[in-house]
């Protein structure tokens, strides 16, 4: 275990709870990333564990050794910043090994490695230059590079690609995952874009309210979702949520049985549908029927959203039931359409507490 | 207006406003160089008189001048140097590490700017005598110290509040101390802002003549006191005042030439947040 967090709380001076009592353990070589909304505590964690914040309650121990009280640069964790915090008034190669030379490493050594660290990240020719002559991008190498170069015990990277412009971010974003999958030095990462928790990380941290509300695998995070927060959280256009029934152990909607989507128990129940799971068909022929009302073109895809008719009351919170349609496949604004629902993929929460009623 | 464009007028606007600030710049100057009998002429005349350098000469010979430059050299760059040394370091806890939060500590610093210098420096005066350290250099470094020390740390800390806090935060990451951090990182980050700091500090004190003038009576006298010795009850000796005064101005011009680049910078620094 590279990183393990116990019960970890901080509250500010202000009196704001950023962190509520935070378990996670990352194992070596994991890259393991916060997500949540902005104001979920994912960046105090992070600066937490970096050192930068001291916690309230809690300790953290990196390579099983308690570092709680220890200072940040002794915790042999590197950290990259959203804004990069480059060392203005020194160039890239001074950035790189000042981290080094602090810890008593000779210049000449210090330079040596920066230089190998900065051919991996094809950064060589730009060594002797100063962060405000480097574009976004290179910047972001440098600052790459300046953590890579410690060869620290685990990289804390804090919204690194969110100052880039969409291409580059999912350049970088390839990159690093190309970066770890060579290097498998742990890592541990902030952000609120599913889509890079989704595609970088061995395993994703849920956070709402300073608290983790579920921590797995990005599959079984977007399919099998703890509880409502996380199933509507994750996922875009988001989850549609119905009012449903739970009868003799499978759920019930406007009146249909949906034989495969299965729980114990009995009573209202609230079902989660992706999207996708969402089938058009001839109308009268499927659970309900509905009108398209407007549709928006996802490139690959439609989102064609549905109006229920005669089934008052079984849209959560929102108005249309949101289905994605393969662009290929002719649909029209107005039309009268069946729906039906991939019964087997349907998430079961309870209407008191959000929590899911899957087992698994 | 006549064709002009906005630039142009704001231009023209320019020209006039430094025209008027140097017009008595010049007439000093042109005074320091001018024969006595020139001056005291009833009609003046701007350039046609044989340039003189007498007036340089008498204002050592006279009045002690160099004594004076000394003074001022002494008492105004011993006090900055003092004043920077400190007020880094303070403002960097004020702005950082949460010492003095908020606005009561603005309205300390500045308060000490309401008291007018009079009221204040009689009992200067009299614990400078009490001391026995009146009329030395040291009670003037004190003094400039005390007055140029909270204004810097509150012009400082302006600065420090504008630096990215990741940066330090950075370096604390890279194993940087404390001091480490203020010396390798902050100092050159904050460079244009303690140059600014740097030169308000130094020119309060170099133009400072009030408590120059209870404080000292011959051997301390800094330049704005023996200045004033130029005019006594009889007259007023233009030549030897304008040329006294040229000197006085001289550091000046060339800090700010020296140091226009950062100036430039660090005020347009200060005026982001």
């Amino acid at each position: 275990m590279t990183v393990s967090v116990k019960q970890l709380a901080k509250q500010f001076r202000d009196g704001t709870r950023a962190v509520r009592g935070i378990d996670l353990d990352i194992a070596d070589g994991e890259f393991l990333t916060l997500l949540g909304p902005s104001g979920c505590g994912k960046t105090t964690t992070l600066r937490l564990i970096a050192g930068l914040e001291e916690p309230t309650e809690g300790s953290i121990s990196i390579n099983k050794r308690d570092v709680t009280n220890i200072d940040p640069g002794d915790r042999n964790v590197a950290m990259v910043f959203q804004s990069y915090a480059l060392y203005p008034h020194m160039t890239a190669l001074q950035n790189m090994t000042l981290g080094l030379t602090v810890g008593g490493m000779s210049k000449a050594e210090a330079a040596e490695m920066a230089r190998e660290t900065a051919r991996l990240l094809g950064i060589e020719k730009l060594l002797e230059r100063k962060p405000a002559k480097l574009s976004g991008g290179e910047r972001q190498r440098v600052a790459l590079g300046r953590a890579m170069v410690r060869r620290p015990a685990c990289y804390l990277m804090d919204e690194p690609l969110s100052n880039l412009d969409l291409k580059r971010r999912e350049h970088m974003r390839t990159e690093l995952k190309r970066l770890h999958q060579q290097h498998r030095v742990t890592t541990i990462y902030v952000t609120h874009d599913q889509a890079e928790a989704l595609i970088l990380s061995d395993r994703v941290a849920v956070l709402n309210e300073g608290t983790i509300q579920q921590v797995a695998d990005p599959i079984t995070i977007y399919e099998r979702p703890a509880n409502t927060f996380v199933a509507d959280f994750i996922g875009s256009p988001s989850i549609n949520f119905l009012n449903g029934e739970l009868r003799d152990g499978a759920a019930m909607i406007a009146g249909r049985r949906l034989e495969e989507a299965r729980a114990p128990g009995s009573g209202p129940v609230t079902l989660g549908v992706r999207p996708e799971d969402v089938i058009l068909e001839a109308p009268g022929s499927a659970v309900i029927d509905g009108v398209i009302d407007f549709t928006e073109p996802y490139g690959g895809v439609v989102i064609a959203f549905i109006s229920p008719q005669n089934a008052d009351g079984l849209l959560k919170e929102r108005e249309h039931l949101a289905a994605s349609v393969d662009v290929h496949q002719p649909i029209e604004i107005g039309a009268r359409v069946g729906v039906g629902f991939r019964a087997s993929r349907v998430n079961l929460f309870d209407v008191a507490t959000g929590g899911s009623l899957l087992s698994n | 207006m006549w064709g002009m464009n906005t630039k142009q007028a704001i231009n023209l606007l320019a020209v006039v406003v430094v025209i008027l600030w140097l017009i008595p710049v010049i007439w000093v100057a042109i005074n320091s160089i001018k024969p006595t009998n020139i001056i005291n002429a009833p009609i003046p005349t701007f350039y046609s008189f044989t340039p003189t350098v007498e007036h340089y000469i008498e204002i050592f010979d006279r009045f002690q001048f160099d004594r004076a430059i000394f003074n001022s050299l002494v008492t105004v760059g011993v006090s900055t140097l003092i004043v920077m040394i400190l007020a880094l370091p303070a403002a960097y806890a004020v702005a950082r590490m949460g010492l003095m939060r908020g606005d009561t500590w603005a309205l300390v610093i500045l308060s000490l700017r309401f008291m007018p210098g009079v009221v204040i420096v009689l009992p200067y005066f009299k614990m400078a005598n009490w001391l026995g350290i009146h009329d030395t250099q040291i009670l003037l470094i004190i003094v400039y110290v005390a007055f140029g020390l909270p204004f810097a740390v509150w012009i400082l800390r302006g600065f420090l509040l504008d630096l990215p806090k990741e940066v330090e935060e950075a370096g604390r990451l890279d194993g940087l101390g404390w001091i480490q951090i203020i010396f390798r990182l902050i100092l050159p980050m904050a460079a244009p802002g303690i140059a600014v700091t740097t030169i308000f500090t130094f020119v309060f004190s170099w133009n400072e003549y009030l408590f120059a003038l209870f404080l000292t009576t011959s051997k301390a006298t800094t330049m704005p006191v023996a200045l004033q010795k130029t005019i006594d009850i009889y007259n007023v000796l233009w030549g030897s005042l304008s040329a006294g005064a040229m000197i006085q101005l001289l550091p000046m011009v060339i800090v700010v030439f020296l140091l226009q680049r950062h100036i430039a910078r660090g005020l347009a620094l200060g005026a982001v947040k």
